[in-house]
């Protein structure tokens, strides 16, 4: 399951869910598997996205808006083909890279 | 007791056995089910470390005591070896968390494996540690408290466990604003990756112990005849991927005691904005549910 998108951003407004919503919008015909989970724990910098997958760490995008649906397809590819799935292993998109919020090993 | 609280306003204090005893009388006359003893610290708090026993043996033995003897059950915030080991030899029923337990609190806990639940609420250490820094506690924060260490231990310890046949149920600690609820199944996948069991190992740790921890073994947590149909309808196979638990839109129907909470749609699995948690324009949902 390697892109994972909020359903609840932003929790804290009015339109929570609709981050989810316009983002689906702008995968559409995507070639990677995406999930949507409840939360993904990044609240207070919303619009947030992971990356995950086994034995990988969890790796997760906050601040992301509908525009960053290639870099964030491109990063799930980039991760799906990097062994250890740790950031420095693979190239996170330049355009994400300053929004990576948490990293979470999975030992 | 004294001292001992995480949170005082959810608190009721009681200091040696008679206060214990008394406390203990005073929430059964108010209804509870169960009663919790706060027996150790939290590393969160600063001040109160994990690995500090409030409880003495004879405060703990009191309140077991008293309970059991009306009948309720009794759980303990227990993370230090002593005070897993205090739970132990006073029959407390439900260890929580249980991160630091010693050699000799590990041959205890399996010598009494066919009565007592650990419940370790791993999620609770993860998150805090690597994922609360938006909520203002940076992983360097949580690691200058001693949760990089405490996650370390614990996963040790929770695999040993696991290993000796222990009874570990997942859920616990999810609520706070970086441990979210509705997110309960990304345990399944700690136990998986984090703890050594498989995916139907994990599964029968949430359905068939959770059976038996609400004491009703034989109507609730197995699909079987004669139990109460808890049922989910799910889009793949969380043998092969323990995650797609994590996944509502694969959740395409959810049952509980035999009435659908959640009705299977041949549009909610394709779309996933079947229950969307804000509004959905119209636009948007004709460009999600066209998608193949």
């Amino acid at each position: 399951m390697p892109l994972l998108i909020c359903r609840t951003c932003p929790r804290y407004d009015v339109d929570s869910g609709s981050f989810g919503a316009a983002l689906d919008g702008a995968l559409v015909g995507a070639d990677v598997r995406v999930g949507h989970v409840p939360c993904l724990g990044g609240c207070p910098n919303a619009g947030n996205v992971a990356v995950d997958g086994p034995g990988k760490p969890r790796v997760r995008f906050s601040r992301i808006g509908v525009d960053d649906a290639e870099d964030l397809l491109d990063a799930a590819r980039r991760y799906d083909a990097s062994p250890s799935g740790a950031p420095d292993d693979w190239e996170v998109p330049a355009g994400l890279a300053a929004r990576v919020t948490a990293v979470s090993p999975k030992r | 007791m004294t001292g001992g609280a995480l949170i005082k306003s959810i608190t009721k204090f009681a200091d040696g056995p008679e206060g214990m005893r008394l406390a203990v009388r005073q929430l059964i006359d108010l209804g509870v089910d169960q009663i919790k003893l706060s027996m150790t610290g939290e590393e969160v708090t600063g001040t109160q470390r994990a690995e500090d026993t409030y409880f003495s043996d004879e405060e703990v033995a009191a309140a077991v005591t008293e309970a059991h003897r009306r009948g309720k059950r009794v759980c303990a915030h227990a993370r230090s070896a002593e005070s897993v080991k205090m739970c132990l030899r006073n029959k407390v029923d439900i260890i929580y968390h249980a991160s630091f337990t010693d050699a000799e609190g590990m041959d205890m806990l399996e010598a009494n494996k066919d009565w007592v639940f650990v419940a370790p609420g791993i999620n609770w250490l993860i998150a805090t540690l690597y994922e609360a820094e938006a909520f203002g506690f940076p992983q360097e924060a949580a690691e200058a408290v001693g949760y990089k260490k405490e996650l370390e231990v614990a996963t040790d310890g929770l695999r040993e466990m696991h290993r000796r046949g222990i009874k570990l149920l997942p859920g616990g600690d999810y609520g706070f604003a970086w441990t979210p609820h509705g997110t309960y199944a990304r345990d399944l996948e700690h136990f998986v990756e984090r703890l050594g069991f498989t995916p139907m190992e994990a599964i029968l740790s949430a359905t068939k112990l959770g059976g038996e921890i609400m004491l009703r073994p034989d109507e609730l947590g197995q699909v079987q005849p004669g139990y109460l149909a808890d049922l989910l309808l799910v889009d793949g196979d969380p043998l092969d991927d323990i995650t797609i638990l994590q996944d509502h839109d694969k959740l395409h129907a959810i049952m509980k005691d035999g009435r659908f909470h959640k009705e299977d749609s041949g549009i909610a699995p394709r779309s996933g904005l079947d229950a969307p948690a804000g509004p959905v324009t119209d636009a948007t949902r004709q460009v999600v549910e066209a998608r193949p």
